[in-house]
């Protein structure tokens, strides 16, 4: 049986700067119907709404594991 | 699902035990053991009940790395093998697979970001043939050009299962602009599913990587409610803050000035988030946001509230 591996972006290796563009680079490089994992070490929940003040009716945002240490949510393109 | 792990090296003088403690006030997915010499059987097993896997051992020296009783060992650990970067030959690699493949362990051969030693070594592992190798990719990113990492990734696939990043954890702010979210972009998009070991970079402090793993700020400087620095104005440098607690110290920053006062926040990112994040917590047309400073390092911006 083949599995494909989901495609997980651990931001917590990213330094400061980096962090928000590269989670933008890695939707944008998604094909529609694709979803990737985003890994935080806090809710990143602002980033939703910089997600629904720039790709609003583009993305769905499922979280996955929710704290205390550590934030997984399922960012989908749709 | 990808792991990140604390190597033991970056908390000198702890035992594995001792630093797979620390891995969960970071959440932390396992630990990558620098070998000094081979381990002994009995040690082995007691490192598989340790709090979190064991997800490698590193041998940092060639005496250590070409040691086929370590292909045993790893076997009993059930944790590939990662050797440094140029302490093996490479002409001894074909039968260090076979002794790795006969213990059903694995061997990852360690390179720089430098494409040339990557093809190389992705050359060996095809020539052997042998599901024991694969490659270790080691990332400095102080030391390293980062902009190759693309090509980098195509030359190793599908033989890439570690990733050792040295510095990260309490020193990434050091990497800024560096790359460093490039390449982990281009490893998501490959679906990479192996481990990222958290190392310190040559010139870190001890104690800076003590603090981080015990769960603090690395500046520690109590800078998260910031600095009354006139009437009516706060001045908080986010930049001091770590990422996850930046939600909270502007939050209770902005609470402390209260209406009608300004918070100056100094950050090292467009600090656009920061005006998403008060857009969704506060009520609509509380506060202004104006830019003072727009990068490339540094960022500055005031939150004027409305009366």
């Amino acid at each position: 049986m083949i599995t494909t591996q989901p495609i997980e972006l651990d931001v917590r290796t990213i330094p400061p700067r980096e962090k928000h563009p590269a989670i933008f680079r890695t939707f944008d490089a998604l094909e529609r119907g694709q979803a990737f994992v985003l890994v935080n070490d806090h809710d990143p929940f602002p980033l939703r709404h910089q997600f629904e003040a720039t790709r609003a009716g583009q993305y769905s945002w499922t979280y996955v594991q929710s704290g205390p240490v550590i934030w997984r949510v399922s960012i989908a393109k749709s | 699902m990808t792991r990140l792990a604390l190597s033991t090296a970056a908390l000198p003088g702890r035992t594995p035990a001792e630093v797979a403690r620390a891995c969960a006030p970071r959440g932390l997915a396992g630990i990558e053991i620098v070998l000094d010499a081979v381990p002994s059987e009995s040690t082995a097993r007691a490192w598989r009940a340790l709090d979190v896997p064991v997800i490698a051992l590193r041998a940092e020296t060639g005496e250590v790395g070409a040691s086929p009783e370590l292909a045993r060992i790893a076997g009993i650990l059930e944790a590939p093998v990662v050797l440094a970067p140029d302490r093996v030959a490479l002409a001894r690699i074909p039968a260090l697979a076979r002794a790795y493949a006969s213990h059903g362990a694995t061997l990852l051969l360690g390179h720089r970001t430098r494409l040339a030693e990557v093809r190389r070594a992705a050359a060996l592992v095809e020539t052997v043939g042998s599901v024991a190798l694969g490659l270790a990719w080691e990332i400095r990113p102080l030391d390293d050009d980062l902009s190759r990492a693309t090509q980098l990734l195509i030359a190793a696939e599908p033989h890439m299962l570690h990733v050792r990043l040295h510095g990260g954890g309490p020193e990434q702010r050091a990497h800024d602009g560096r790359g460093v979210g490039e390449v982990f972009v281009q490893l998501a998009l490959s679906r990479y599913a192996g481990a990222i070991a958290l190392a310190p970079s040559c010139d870190a402090s001890p104690e800076l990587w003590a603090r981080w793993a015990a769960g603090s700020s690395p500046s520690g400087c109590g800078s998260r409610g910031g600095a009354l620095v006139a009437e009516g104005r706060l001045e908080l440098d986010v930049r001091a803050v770590e990422p996850k607690d930046r939600i909270d110290a502007v939050l209770s920053s902005y609470d402390v000035v209260g209406p009608g006062g300004t918070l100056g926040l100094i950050v090292d990112h467009d600090p656009d988030c920061m005006s998403h994040l008060l857009t969704a917590t506060q009520p609509e047309g509380s506060f202004r946001f104006e830019y003072l400073e727009r990068g490339p390092e540094t960022w500055r911006v005031d939150v004027v509230r409305r009366s």
